[in-house]
């Protein structure tokens, strides 16, 4: 028996099964994403960071020609309110002023908060702002996942969509207004951007140069994506056919990212990429477990223990002192007790690599984190299996997890702040290799039909 | 005026010589198309984030009492319970005097007092119930129907670009911007009610008018789908009723549009017949819907100062007929106050007409011109009479430009005029009520677009001498 099915059915049918799963997938993201905003935003304890007003200023200081300047004396007033959802006013002109560079974290994301600033004039200028962007670019990912998976099958793209809507991390991360969230569209965009370079090689040079300026953007807003562009150009390097057209791409990367390195190191006096904390952080993470040391999971234990070992004044602009102080820390209890050490870092990074790091949140409701990722190292395979771009993606999202995770858990743990980078990374190989696998899939259906025609 | 169309003709003919290579002029396209989408998100974030941000403030959160209603009613219709409200738990809910406190499902020992609610049109439960099982990760309240409001204001979004980009693509998106910066609007979509749903089901019926006739293969399915909007429009609000009795005759002007009417006519009937059949039962006569009218009309008499001590709140209404005629007032059916209420009114019908007469002429203007005590402005670049003006020209040229422009013209200013009209001889078009009127006047205003543009482009073709 066959089955004939009128084309117009087909296509009508065809149609409604996709307007069916538009509605799902926008139905799925407005549930996700409203829970997360009532558990961070609602309630009588929202979850605001301390260090939010900081870049806040920092954005209000750009037109007046302050990039990565805050004023100190404008942040002291906002803390003194006591209330993390007042507006950020413009200071009276007579009010006085402390205006310094900013050197504790990357500032790139001062300019993310007055873009917000610049499109929301409806709303309040506070955390709402930013918050929004944040809400609308969360969004267009959405989008862009389905375009991007929708280049090798439109199902594919719909299950991309879908997927990326019942994340919990990235819902999570949305409504928790703080740079962390920015790492995502980063990632997808320079993933996604080398993935459409290498489908469509008329636009190869148009969808490298937004990686590379993508990237250039997230180097400004976490060090992190120094040593994770390194190893993409290097992969990216490995394809022929894109290789042709990387020059562009390249300056264009060097254009938005040497001025990050030009501050730094004018800060630093010699060659820095970044003035971010990172022995600070590294003592921080070994408080991740019970130790002797009296160690625990709070920036304010490790500023008391330099203060009095060290006599280092805390400076809310600059670690730089304190860092180092904690850096001396960190070898002494390194020649001390490397075994502590070690042994805290390798429990860091099997939990962050597992998801079970404190903080982190189960990437879906319905699959545990280690069964997860074990689906996504499942996935990688047989991208790598199917070849060509597939395999492209497969390299350059498993490598780049890899990287991202073996570093963070060197100084700290991928818990729910840290884990924009490698959620993305997982996502990439999950879907991809569900689309991966789809051939294999058809052609286990096409046997099975060919045998139950072959016995009537 | 001549001499300056030359000259932009001139200009046409000079651009058409210069060649732009396909590739660029794509690329270029598809920049402006990207930015044009961006444009059109910030706006939306802007107009419904500002308004939410009013609205849902945890310290003073707008909620309107009746909701408290639809929402009992919806727990109730898994148990059979369809337009009936447990009276007992929505006192229960009021008691609690948290208008963000959660709807708990009551313990079976809990005194249950079902009544069929007829006070206002059910139809809104069905969508509140929908919202409920759609939503289930958020607080069963107002913010489970206010999380779908959300959702189809920006689906809605999309159907105004892909209707009105038959017309033109860009002016798709011109339409998709305008539909997201009209202040009702974005007040509607900001507050759960029933007020806002108004919006998607006129949008839906006009749209489904023009696919109708621009998509000649699909005109079935199209007027079935904005009759199957009509019909959930009269579950919503009576006023529904006579728009659709208007619609229909629209339709009917159309020969080959009269030809497919069977089925859009057979689905209005079977999803809006049902709530005649409840309205009939319940007043033993035939009757569309059983909203409290006359209520309506006392309270609408109270817009403007008077001598008879009406004022425009529900209170003094049920004061007056309570102190007048003894009329105790039940939550669930207003029916006994209703008939005291046009009792008082047509007392004053025959001892003070000209009041009356008066009244409803200045709510009749007020509400034409967007001047109302409630109203907000349309669109934030002309003030609310510029605006109306300019959709009445954009009414007369969608007459002049011909084709489905006429008929959806006159659709739309019919529909405006008939909506305006019955809603002010009771009450007034104030922000609550204006969703119709609103989205007739933005498809007017687009199609005056539309035949703007089609005439410029018609006086700029090049001459066929040159």
């Amino acid at each position: 028996m066959t089955w004939s099915i009128n084309p117009a059915v087909n296509a009508a049918l065809r149609r409604a099964a996709i307007g069916a799963a538009i509605a799902a997938i926008a139905i799925q993201w407005t549930d996700s994403r409203l829970q997360s905003l009532s558990i961070t935003q609602g309630g009588a304890h929202p979850m605001r960071y301390d260090t939010y007003p900081y870049f806040h200023i920092m954005a209000m200081g750009i037109r007046e020609g302050r990039i990565g300047q805050t004023d100190l004396l404008a942040v002291q007033r906002y803390a003194n309110l006591h209330d993390t959802a007042a507006v950020f006013e413009r200071s009276p002109s007579e009010a006085p002023r402390m205006w310094v560079n900013y050197y504790v974290l990357d500032v790139g994301y001062s300019f993310v908060v007055e873009a917000a600033r610049l499109m929301f004039p409806a709303l309040p200028d506070n955390y709402l702002r930013p918050l929004a962007l944040q809400i609308l670019v969360d969004f267009a990912l959405a989008f862009f996942v389905f375009v991007l998976f929708s280049q090798w099958n439109v199902w594919v793209g719909l299950l991309a969509s879908g997927v990326y809507s019942c994340n919990q991390v990235f819902a999570r991360l949305t409504a928790l207004v703080f740079y962390y969230f920015w790492d995502i569209p980063v990632a997808f965009v320079v993933l996604g951007s080398v993935v459409l370079a290498a489908l469509r090689p008329r636009q190869a040079r148009a969808w490298m140069t937004l990686a590379g300026l993508t990237l250039g953007f997230g180097v400004w807003l976490r060090a992190s994506w120094w040593p994770l562009s390194a190893f993409l150009l290097a992969v990216i390097l490995s394809s022929r056919a894109l290789r042709r057209v990387m020059v562009v791409p390249i300056v264009a990367f060097s254009l938005v990212a040497v001025p990050q390195i030009v501050r730094a190191s004018i800060a630093r006096k010699q060659l820095a990429f970044t003035t971010r904390a990172t022995w600070h952080v590294a003592l921080v993470g070994l408080g991740y477990y019970p130790n002797s040391y009296g160690f625990t999971i709070s920036d304010e234990n490790i500023f008391k223990l330099t203060e009095q070992k060290y006599g280092v004044k805390y400076r809310s602009d600059d670690y730089e002192r304190h860092d180092q102080a904690a850096r001396i820390e960190f070898m002494t209890i390194l020649r001390n007790d490397p075994q502590f050490v070690a042994r805290s870092m390798l429990g860091r990074l099997t939990e962050s690599l597992a998801g079970t790091a404190q903080t982190i949140v189960p990437s879906f409701a319905s699959v545990s984190n280690v069964v997860y990722r074990m689906l996504c190292v499942a996935g990688c395979i047989a991208m790598m299996a199917r070849g060509g771009e597939r395999r492209l993606l497969a390299m350059m999202a498993a490598g780049v997890y890899l990287l991202y995770v073996v570093l963070t858990a060197a100084f700290f743990f991928v818990g729910l702040a840290y884990s924009g980078v490698s959620e993305v990374m997982l996502f990439l190989l999950f879907v991809g290799g569900v689309e991966s696998t789809l051939p294999l899939v058809e052609r286990v259906f096409d046997t099975e039909r060919e045998w139950l025609w072959s016995h009537g | 005026m001549s001499s300056l169309i030359d000259g932009l003709r001139d200009r046409v003919q000079l651009r058409s010589r210069l060649r732009v290579e396909p590739s660029v002029r794509d690329c270029l396209q598809r920049v402006v198309v990207l930015a044009a989408i961006a444009a059109i998100a910030v706006q939306w974030m802007n107009t419904r984030g500002g308004r939410l941000v009013v609205t849902q403030n945890p310290a003073h959160r707008e909620v309107m009492n009746t909701y408290t209603i639809y929402h009992i009613m919806a727990m109730g219709l898994r148990e059979g319970h369809i337009g009936q409200v447990d009276v007992a738990a929505a006192e229960r809910y009021w008691a609690l005097k948290n208008p963000s406190a959660v709807y708990e499902r009551q313990p079976g020992d809990a005194q249950h007092v079902w009544a069929n609610y007829y006070t206002l049109d059910i139809g809104y439960s069905f969508i509140v119930e929908a919202a409920r099982l759609f939503f289930p990760s958020l607080p069963d309240n107002d913010f489970r129907p206010l999380a779908l409001q959300l959702v189809v204001d920006v689906a809605t979004i999309f159907f105004v670009f892909f209707v009105f980009l038959h017309w033109n693509f860009w002016l798709g998106l011109a339409a998709a911007y305008l539909y997201v910066s009209v202040g009702p609007f974005y007040d509607l979509a900001a507050i759960a009610f029933y007020y806002f749903w108004d919006i998607p089901i006129a949008l839906v019926v006009l749209g489904s008018l023009i696919l109708a006739y621009r998509r000649s293969s699909e005109t079935m399915l199209w007027l079935t789908v904005g009759a199957l909007a009509l019909g959930v429009g009269v579950w919503l609000r009576g006023s529904w009723w006579p728009l659709s009795l208007f619609m229909l005759l629209v339709v009917l002007t159309s020969r080959a549009m009269r030809a497919k009417l069977l089925v859009p006519v057979a689905a209005f009937a079977l999803v809006a017949t049902p709530q005649v059949v409840r309205s009939s039962l319940a007043r033993g006569q035939l009757t569309f819907t059983t909203r409290a009218v006359w209520h309506v009309a006392l309270v609408g008499l109270g817009y403007y100062p008077n001598p008879y001590g009406l004022e425009m709140n529900d209170g003094a209404v049920f004061a007056l007929t309570k102190a007048k005629r003894g009329v105790q007032v039940h939550t669930e059916d207003y029916y006994t106050h209703d008939m005291a209420a046009k009792q008082e009114f047509m007392v004053l019908w025959r001892i003070d007409r000209s009041f009356i007469i008066r009244s409803f002429l200045g709510r009749l203007r007020d509400s034409l011109a967007g001047s109302t005590q409630t109203s907000v402005e349309s669109l934030p670049w002309f003030s609310n009479i510029v605006y109306r003006l300019a959709c009445f020209a954009g009414f007369l040229a969608m007459l002049f430009r011909g084709g489905d422009a006429r008929p959806v013209g006159i659709g739309a200013a019919g529909m405006h005029v008939i909506y305006v009209t019955l809603t002010s001889v009771f009450y007034f078009v104030g922000l609550a009520y204006s969703s119709v009127a609103e989205v007739t006047l933005l498809v007017l205003f687009i199609g005056g677009l539309d035949a703007a543009r089609h005439a410029a482009v018609r006086a700029l073709r090049p001459s066929p001498a040159a």
